[in-house]
């Protein structure tokens, strides 16, 4: 039998998972208005306004479908900054499942999105086939010039 | 009053979003309807005379973009500068100056949002709602892009 982790499953767009560890999600927000910031890129123009701090969202949905679309849910999340750590949110688009993880990597998911840029490794799921692990530091610290 | 004009920001109302510059940036509030329009090559360039100066204007969309000043909406003009004479005027619905002490949270841009650097040096929270802080030689330098 091999060995699995406990980690989230995500919606991060519609018809698209990914995977983030189990420890990285600190809250979920179902009640929530963004704030938009003007020559932000797409994927990471909104900000929440949460418990008197400034938020950035990810949303991986115009990464991967090349359109940006609005989240039901936003999962706040801790990153690193250099040597601080700060809070972020992702845009969920399903309420996420605490799912079983193997350990055995796989191939990055095929499409447009950069995900070596944005996740640590990749494994598949049963029913979801190909799912990246999200890395939080890498998400947060992303610039599409690199 | 050096001391206390510092502490001031001036709160620019884009319509769909806000920015905040350091008060002691604003030279003079004009209109935005005395606005003159020329061509420059293939390209409408709009300035405004202030004092025997020609000053170019800044119009900025929803998305912070370049945008023609026919299509702002709101009718003000804040000429920005240094040592009263500006540099660049910036169209704008509105303005309010206000106290940095209402300004909370300012944090710098995360680095996910870089790309807004062009523009903004960091965010910040006023009245409950989003703040955008730029700085003079942020808008000068976007206006130089835009005209160029």
């Amino acid at each position: 039998m091999s060995e699995t982790v406990q980690a989230w499953l995500l919606c991060v767009a519609p018809g698209v998972y990914a995977v983030l560890p189990r420890q990285a999600m600190g809250h979920l927000v179902d009640d929530f208005s963004v704030s938009n910031v003007p020559q932000a890129p797409g994927y990471a123009n909104h900000v929440y306004l949460w418990k008197d701090r400034i938020l950035p969202v990810f949303n991986l949905s115009a990464l991967t479908l090349g359109e940006r679309q609005a989240p039901l849910l936003l999962g706040v999340v801790a990153y690193r900054r250099d040597t601080e750590i700060k809070q972020g949110a992702i845009a969920l688009f399903e309420a996420p499942k605490l799912i079983g993880v193997p350990a055995e990597s796989a191939d990055w998911p095929e499409g447009r999105c950069p995900w070596p840029a944005l996740a640590d490794s990749c494994v598949t799921l049963p029913s979801y086939g190909a799912c990246a692990i999200l890395s939080t530091d890498k998400l947060f610290n992303y610039s599409a010039q690199c | 009053m050096a001391q206390l004009s510092q502490n001031l920001y001036v709160l620019i109302d884009m319509g769909s979003w806000r920015m905040a510059l350091p008060q002691s940036d604003v030279v003079s509030v004009e209109l935005l309807s005395d606005a003159i329009c020329t061509r420059k090559k293939r390209r409408l360039v709009w300035w405004i005379k202030w004092q025997d100066n020609r000053v170019g204007i800044l119009a900025l969309d929803e998305h912070a973009n370049s945008a023609d000043v026919e299509d702002i909406d709101g009718n003000v003009l804040v000429l920005l500068g240094e040592s009263k004479t500006p540099v660049l005027g910036l169209a704008c619905a509105n303005l309010e100056v206000i106290n940095a002490d209402e300004v909370s949270n300012e944090v710098a841009l995360p680095t996910v949002m870089s790309k807004a650097l062009n523009l903004f040096t960091h965010l910040a929270m006023h009245r409950g709602e989003l703040l955008c802080i730029s700085e003079l030689s942020k808008l000068e330098a976007y206006l130089q892009q835009a005209v160029n």
